[in-house]
């Protein structure tokens, strides 16, 4: 009997308590701020064609170690290929393939094309990349040993536009220089990547 | 002398009825009967105002708040992204989009809260709920000590700062509750 009304009792008591809690509970509101937000896409391109020296019937051009071209009376070489491609799809140029055919050293081309901000945010052209080496300003020439005998085998000089601002609609063009030096090695296929690197202009 | 004791006994008894109605007659009940209305607490965005509306350089810093739709700070030099402000849902809900956003981008929206209830208010607690790695979200104005009087306002701003962890071409959401309460329920 005893253990009954401490039962009922304690009932009574938690239903009295969950009543006054859900008393004060009424005495609030609750504001609420919703947020939605989208971020935009820093966009340049690579805008076709491009213009470059070796072209089908024309002859060879041959360059020294400071960048002083020359026609040859012979047309051994190329002509140059030149391939633009949209790698992610996302409807413009990301990527320009450059094959040079049948060279031998001293053999030079030079390749210019624009590159153009077709987004929304101003971009920075902050840095170019030539297989792997580095560079901020200026106009940066870089020899490569791209078949790892310890010789360098390809000469590259870039140019133009490093370090600009581009706001959205701007174009510019950029050239790029090879120069097979003379330790490329014979029936061989030398490969080399320049990357073009933007960022959004007011990145840190 | 049994029946004579049966009619003493009845007798008795009338008798005792008979001094128990005049008793109750020398008495007299009084009555209250209360009614209690109780007051509401009650709280709504009155007006929103952003810091980045169409065709303004975009905000990128903090900046000060020294009103609802008083701001200053430094802008960068371009226009790319937008904040936009709502009041929905009778004024419950401040529905905030922002368009073409960037790392580094910092806009704020400053509001005005009126106290639509029938009690004096305070401002209780904050509650942010978002991804902080992309979204910094920073608040101020509100302060606990302040009492709003019924119909009166105060005011107070959110700023959302996108950080470099923000992808391209995403969408993320965050949603901010504050509470109000009873004045006399917030210490």
């Amino acid at each position: 009997m005893q253990h009954k009304k401490l039962v009922g009792l304690s009932v009574l008591l938690t239903l009295a308590l969950s009543i006054m809690g859900l008393a004060y509970a009424q005495w609030s509101e609750k504001l609420t701020i919703t947020g939605n937000v989208a971020t935009a896409e820093l966009d340049w391109e690579l805008k076709n064609p491009a213009s470059y020296l070796d072209h089908e019937g024309t002859k060879d051009w041959n360059a020294d170690c400071n960048w002083n071209f020359w026609q040859l009376d012979k047309d051994v070489g190329g002509p140059t290929q030149i391939t633009f491609r949209d790698t992610d799809g996302d409807g413009d140029y990301d990527t320009l393939e450059v094959t040079l055919v049948n060279t031998y050293p001293g053999y030079a081309e030079s390749i210019s094309f624009d590159v153009y901000n077709n987004g929304i945010l101003p971009l920075i052209f902050k840095k170019v990349i030539i297989n792997g080496n580095e560079f901020t300003s200026g106009w940066p020439t870089v020899s490569l040993d791209v078949t790892g005998d310890g010789k360098t085998d390809l000469a590259i000089k870039y140019s133009d536009n490093l370090g600009r601002l581009f706001k959205p609609s701007d174009s510019a063009n950029v050239n790029f220089k090879i120069l097979v030096l003379h330790d490329a090695p014979e029936s061989s296929t030398l490969h080399f990547t320049i990357q073009l690197v933007a960022v959004q202009w007011n990145a840190p | 002398m049994k029946s004579k004791m049966v009619a003493a006994f009845a007798l008795v008894m009338i008798a005792l009825m008979v001094a128990g109605f005049a008793y109750a007659a020398w008495s007299e009940t009084l009555t209250i009967s209360g009614t209690v209305n109780t007051g509401s607490v009650g709280a709504k965005f009155d007006k929103a105002k952003s810091n980045d509306d169409d065709r303004k350089w975009d905000p990128c810093e903090l900046g000060t708040w020294t009103n609802w739709d008083e701001w200053s700070g430094n802008r960068c030099s371009y226009d790319v992204a937008k904040t936009k402000v709502e009041i929905k849902d009778n004024g419950k809900t401040l529905k905030i989009t922002i368009e073409n956003a960037y790392p580094g981008y910092y806009p704020g929206v400053g509001f005005l809260v009126k106290n639509t209830g029938d009690v004096p208010i305070k401002y209780s607690s904050i509650n942010i709920a978002s991804d902080t790695s992309v979204l910094d979200i920073k608040y101020g104005g509100l302060v606990f000590t302040k009492v709003i009087e019924k119909g009166e306002t105060d005011w107070g701003y959110i700023a959302i700062k996108v950080t470099d962890s923000a992808a391209e071409h995403a969408t993320y959401t965050f949603t901010v509750t504050i509470e109000f309460k009873l004045w006399t329920l917030v210490q």
